[in-house]
């Protein structure tokens, strides 16, 4: 037990780190709203109704979106993209797909190899991007139910205000979605990319994100 | 495929809070009452069926109780329903002249305004409303 805790700690520390923030979250933004609701006069919303409410869904989906389109972005366009000095970036030459044989499939698979990469074909094709492929997948989803939520809980204000509500095509070409969304896009982007760069010169001793302390600024795709 | 399940729990009820909430018909029947307590002119019913914060701005705006204030008020004739927005705590109801916005409390739905009428494409100018 104690060897698995260890030897799963990253993923177990941050699963536990995002459900202590969900609820922090959750409990804030009932009381935010339930703030709201006595300033107009309106009914106090239990906790229950909060967590089914397009408000909650739409705080916790437009963050979701952002973080996902995020590490997309990483993911794919680091297959091409390089970044000189940068340990989050491959060495200038790799740039591209790479070889069959520094990727191990076709001819190079391994005995250890993952039985979709071994099975060559359409299976080790979808293999080599499912990553990317879920990334993306999640994060269009969660844009879809960011859009849903997002227009239902515009809708609920325009109500309040006295305005009759719009549809949801009006709502995504709307100032609000686009707010919502972008105002995560760029704070994620912002934060990727200085990583990267602060990366190359800065150094965190022990850390996989950062070269090791005594390696040259000059070296690139190094990980400590 | 855990996490698939997983993610969809998540994901559902986010989705359907921003589709239809099943309050329609509710929201369309004390529509119905306000109208026909209003066509009675049982101002008594009319004031039971408004949402606390509209009820107190009508008395504080006439200066007299809500069943007074309301006999005052000139409201339009509704006309044929056209349709029903629900979203949230917050529904609109259309009529072919008159359109009412109601507000959901712990016991149902309540007139948050009524007797408004368009003016685009600032908001509704309402002869009852509160907040």
């Amino acid at each position: 037990m104690r060897r698995f805790l260890k030897e799963n700690s990253l993923s177990l520390i941050f699963g536990l780190l995002f459900l202590a923030a969900l609820v922090g979250q959750a409990f804030a933004g009932w009381h935010q709203l339930n703030d709201q609701q006595f300033a107009e006069g309106l009914d106090q919303i239990s906790l229950g109704r909060y967590l089914t409410s397009a408000s909650f869904a739409v705080d916790v989906t437009e963050n979701w979106q952002s973080e996902y389109l995020q590490f997309l972005l990483f993911i794919v366009l680091t297959v091409w993209l390089v970044q000189r000095g940068s340990p989050e970036s491959k060495p200038v030459e790799h740039a591209g797909k790479e070889s069959d044989e520094r990727q191990k499939v076709g001819a190079y698979v391994r005995p250890d190899s993952p039985a979709m990469a071994r099975a060559g074909g359409l299976r080790a094709a979808l293999y080599s991007r499912s990553l990317g492929i879920v990334m993306g997948a999640i994060f269009v989803l969660s844009w879809f139910v960011q859009s849903v939520s997002g227009w239902a809980a515009y809708n609920e204000t325009r109500l309040e205000q006295l305005r009759d509500p719009i549809t949801w095509g009006a709502y995504l070409i709307h100032s609000d979605f686009w707010s919502r969304t972008l105002q995560n896009w760029q704070s994620e982007f912002l934060a990727v990319g200085s990583m990267a760069v602060f990366a190359i010169y800065l150094r965190q001793r022990g850390s996989p994100e950062s070269k090791p302390v005594g390696s040259s600024h000059e070296a690139t795709g190094v990980e400590g | 495929m855990r996490w698939w399940v997983t993610a969809m729990a998540l994901l559902l009820p986010m989705v359907l809070s921003g589709c239809a909430t099943g309050h329609e018909d509710a929201v369309r029947d004390r529509a119905a009452d306000f109208q026909e307590a209003v066509a009675a002119r049982d101002w008594a019913r009319a004031c039971a069926v408004l949402a606390p914060e509209t009820r107190t701005e009508l008395e504080a705006a006439a200066k007299a109780p809500c069943a007074e204030a309301m006999a005052e008020e000139t409201l339009p004739t509704p006309g044929a329903l056209e349709r029903v927005d629900v979203f949230g705590t917050m529904a609109e109801v259309r009529f072919q002249s008159e359109t009412m916005f109601l507000a959901r409390f712990d016991d149902g739905w309540r007139l948050f305004a009524a007797g408004c009428t368009p003016q685009q494409p600032k908001p509704y100018d309402c002869a009852v409303h509160g907040g």
